[in-house]
């Protein structure tokens, strides 16, 4: 294992060092050459991610939850698999949903939050990632490692529930974290509202990306934040709707942050674009869909698994 | 449970002489290469590749129709759509020069609908429809020509662990079922009224009425991954080192595959590190279009431009300037031999195109008349900058 990962290491830093030396050959020849780090800082970005959660498995690698057999393995590739043909589906391609004021309607994201949450860290990441990256190549257009990763960790830190041993204890913590967070976001929106929202595209009208944000889209996290709290209200008495729903809620803030904030260097977004044009757009929604649909699947798994005893 | 892709064995099929894992990090770089580009010129290169893998692997166009017709609509689409509103090049470009545009003989409630033709618009659908088209008609490939059979052993011969080799593989036979699940839910839930075009109400019923497709095809294959589960535990999934049915190995074609791959991807890379590769317009089409407010047209006619403004808006030179640059480059580039004072234009004008003429020399700057003659400042460097499409100049000197 270490061997490997000393090597895993060492091509690393020489692909590095070989690209160091281009750039450096490169201005020795001409100094005119200028340096374009779009490309590469997707990849730097995808090696930033890696590392995160890499980080995080070192400080808990003694927990069970990273331990993969092979449930976890069929469960991975159901979920990725389920990920791929739902984002295929709703991507705007094949179903075109209506988008209610700016929100577009992409269910999709309650898998990797689903799996996460039921099956554990490492499915979640699987189903995220990998999930993002077959969805992307089935529609056959372009390529953002970046969003793959973030949606990994999406699915990821739904999954890191089982770190604590009472579930219930780490929800409020969880839910004061995630609270801060939607907030500030919200706050930037306010103070930033005729922003565009880059996600938005109504082909008819003529709009791609580029129209501003709708109230409802801009609030869209808030009113998540709201739903989610109604969740654990409703719910208060089966604790694996509200762990989940709770969890959920910070795996999107963080696994959408991390894509949206990269974006910042890759795009060359200021912050506040990448916050209520990329940021709020996307984890807005998605936090009100694992608000409505998680408490079903979590429902709908519970008695399956009361039926088959397992 | 498992509906599989369209494989067959092919033979003389050019791509399935090839070992899967060859394959596999051929396809990776070739990705990675294309979405590098925005030149059309470059993306011909990765277009004559997909075309020429597409030609050679025997795969029919009886057995391919529905891959083809869904990816070639949704090319068509988007270029198109692209081309007659021009949003989607924005990013890339920030100019347009203008051929023609064409208006409607009519109007509706005052809008009569115009299709402005760009020069811009025209190479961006052509450069945007050769990255789509080779990105994806090699994709439509692979379900096509990889055996089932070797996707976990390529997986695995590509450095993965075992069990995420396994859960790629799983993944990949996994996609079409669920897509056939999804179409047979769908399905059932029409015939009992359920309508997907027609969501109403707010925003959280909207949401809830994708319940009745999300949730009975996820929880349909949970259940059905028992079966999975079972068969793989029966066989010790996951308990030893893992065998495998299947043995790849490599042939000579495949060393050359790879290194193909490989160089191409490190030559991409470097190219677009040095700025290669961004997206080009023919200038001659970009000059004959333009809306000529005294440009130069060409380096000399720059120079010219430059003597004259800096004799203009300097004292006459004590001597002969020499030119020390005169090039055509954007602002972002020339910015690097310009003064820092020097202010940008305005925010989009990074990337726009300029004549940049520096010349060295000695100018006295006449100045406020307050200013004793001793005092008068001296001036070693005029710098002009002349906007290629509207004639806008800069001059700077310090």
């Amino acid at each position: 294992m270490d061997k490997k990962l000393i090597s895993v290491a060492l091509s690393l830093v020489g692909v590095l060092v070989f690209f160091l030396l281009i750039i450096w050959i490169g201005g020795m020849m001409n100094e005119s050459l200028q340096l374009d780090e779009t490309a590469l800082l997707r990849f730097v970005f995808v090696i930033i991610g890696l590392l995160i959660v890499f980080v995080v498995f070192y400080l808990t690698r003694e927990n069970e939850i990273w331990q993969v057999g092979t449930r976890e393995v069929v469960y991975m590739a159901i979920g990725a698999a389920l990920y791929a043909v739902f984002s295929f589906l709703f991507n705007g391609t094949v179903f075109v949903l209506p988008s209610v004021s700016q929100v577009a309607l992409r269910p999709a994201i309650v898998i990797p939050m689903f799996f996460g949450y039921t099956f554990g860290p490492v499915v979640g990441f699987f189903t995220g990632a990998v999930g993002n990256m077959f969805g992307d190549a089935l529609t056959g257009f372009g390529l953002s490692p970046q969003w793959s990763i973030g949606n990994g960790l999406v699915g990821m830190v739904a999954g890191m529930v089982y770190l604590f041993k009472d579930k219930k204890r780490s929800l409020d913590t969880v839910l004061i974290v995630s609270g801060v967070l939607a907030a500030l976001a919200t706050l930037i929106y306010l103070l930033n509202r005729n922003l565009a929202n880059m996600l938005y595209y109504d082909v008819e009208n003529n709009i791609f990306g580029d129209a501003q944000i709708s109230l409802i889209a801009g609030l869209s996290l808030g009113i998540g934040f709201l739903l989610v709290l109604a969740v654990r209200y409703f719910y208060r008495k089966n604790i694996e709707v509200t762990a989940a729903v709770t969890w959920a809620m910070l795996g999107n803030i963080i696994g959408i942050g991390f894509a949206a904030i990269s974006d910042i260097w890759i795009n060359g977004f200021s912050f506040p674009v990448a916050i209520v044009g990329e940021f709020i757009p996307a984890a807005g929604p998605n936090l009100i869909f694992a608000a409505v649909l998680l408490p079903m699947l979590v429902i709908a798994y519970q008695s399956v698994r009361r039926q088959s005893g397992r | 449970m498992l509906v599989s892709w369209r494989y067959r064995e092919r033979p003389g099929s050019l791509i399935q002489s090839f070992d899967p894992r060859a394959w596999w990090v051929f396809y990776a770089c070739f990705l990675f290469s294309t979405l590098v580009f925005w030149d059309f010129r470059y993306l011909l290169f990765f277009f004559a590749i997909a075309l020429f893998f597409v030609l050679t692997s025997r795969i029919t166009w009886r057995e391919s129709r529905r891959a083809w017709t869904f990816i070639g609509f949704f090319i068509l689409f988007y270029t198109t759509l692209t081309f007659l509103t021009g949003r989607g090049g924005m990013e890339v470009y920030e100019q347009e020069t203008l051929i023609t545009s064409i208006q409607a003989p009519f109007s509706i409630f005052g809008w009569t609908p115009t299709i402005e033709i760009t020069v811009e618009r025209i190479f961006f659908a052509i450069s945007q429809f050769l990255r789509l088209f080779s990105i994806s008609s090699m994709t439509i490939l692979i379900p096509y020509s990889l055996n089932p059979a070797h996707y976990g052993v390529a997986f695995h011969g590509l450095g993965m662990p075992d069990k995420f080799a396994y859960a790629m593989d799983l993944t990949m036979r996994f996609i079409p079922t669920f897509g056939r699940d999804f179409q047979l839910t769908l399905d059932a839930q029409r015939a009992r009224g359920y309508e997907l075009e027609k969501l109403s109400g707010g925003l959280v019923a909207q949401v809830r009425k994708m319940a009745p497709l999300i949730i009975p095809v996820t929880i349909h294959a949970l259940i059905g991954s028992e079966d999975i589960i079972d068969a793989m535990d029966l066989r010790s999934f996951g308990v030893g080192k893992r065998t495998w049915l299947e043995k790849l190995t490599y042939r000579l074609r495949d060393y050359f595959l790879i290194p193909l791959g490989v160089l191409i991807l490190v030559g991409s890379i470097t190219l677009s590190l040095f700025g290669f590769g961004k997206f080009w317009v023919p200038p001659g089409m970009q000059e004959k279009y333009a809306a000529w407010v005294d440009v130069p047209k060409n380096r000399q006619e720059a120079i010219d431009m430059a003597m004259r403004a800096c004799a203009a808006a300097h004292s006459t030179p004590e001597e002969q300037p020499a030119v020390s640059v005169a090039k055509l480059t954007t602002w972002g580039e020339a910015a690097k031999s310009l003064p820092a004072a020097a202010q940008q234009p305005d925010s989009f004008a990074l990337k726009d195109t300029y004549w940049l003429v520096v010349l060295q020399g000695k100018w006295e700057h006449p100045g406020p008349v307050s200013v004793e003659p001793e005092k008068m400042p001296i001036f070693n460097r005029c710098i002009l900058l002349i906007d290629i499409y509207n004639g806008e100049r800069t001059l700077i000197s310090d």
